[in-house]
């Protein structure tokens, strides 16, 4: 299994809960899939360097996984049908030594909420 | 043998050696989320710096390469800046 990093940006007129809901489910399908989620990051509402589908923010969320090709190829699938993702990419983590520590995909969601709380 | 008086120099600059940047602050990886960092490395119209100016080493300037095209891929930084002011 190899280490990457997935980034992705939800639409502005997303809903917020609709964002939290959606950022569990990717955690959720790299657990599904054999896949070992080690981290999650937030950027919370962002504005972007230029417009994107006429959106000029997004919602960022970073994640560090490690799997098999066979996930990357559904993660990326699924993240093309999403309608609220205008933006994503996965790429190759290489500082990662790929012996972090599994994080819980269900425990996504409060990490989420209390990083916004600060914000 | 004495050599022969050597011609004179033609107006030489002030030779100021640029160090890279990425190696006298020991970074050896360029992360695409870092927008501060790849900001110093481009130009406010949103151009990549070229080597001659930031002194970047050819190695460093290769990754910092690739980080600014995933940071322009995420929106983090601009492919151009459209409007000028």
């Amino acid at each position: 299994m190899r280490s990457y990093e997935c980034a992705l940006i939800f639409a502005p007129t997303v809903a917020e809960d609709a964002v939290d809901s959606g950022a569990r489910k990717y955690a959720q399908v790299i657990a599904d899939h054999k896949g070992e989620l080690t981290g999650v990051e937030t950027w919370g509402k962002r504005r972007m360097a230029y417009e994107i589908d006429h959106h000029g923010e997004g919602y960022y969320f970073f994640y560090k996984f490690r799997g098999d090709a066979a996930l990357l190829a559904e993660l990326g699938r699924q993240l093309r049908i999403d309608e609220g993702i205008i933006r994503h990419m996965i790429v190759r983590d290489e500082l990662a030594k790929g012996d972090e520590p599994t994080v819980d995909p269900s425990q996504v969601d409060p990490v989420m909420k209390k990083e916004r709380e600060e914000a | 043998m004495s050599r022969p008086p050597r011609k004179k120099k033609k107006e030489k600059r002030p030779s100021r050696k640029k160090r890279c940047y990425f190696r006298t602050n020991k970074i050896t990886h360029i992360d695409y989320k870092d927008v501060k960092l790849l900001r110093r490395f481009m130009t406010d119209r949103g151009k990549i710096t070229p080597r001659r100016i930031t002194g970047t080493s050819a190695k460093y300037q290769r990754m910092l390469a690739i980080a600014v095209k995933r940071a322009r891929i995420m929106a983090l930084v601009p492919f151009v800046r459209e409007y000028y002011r």
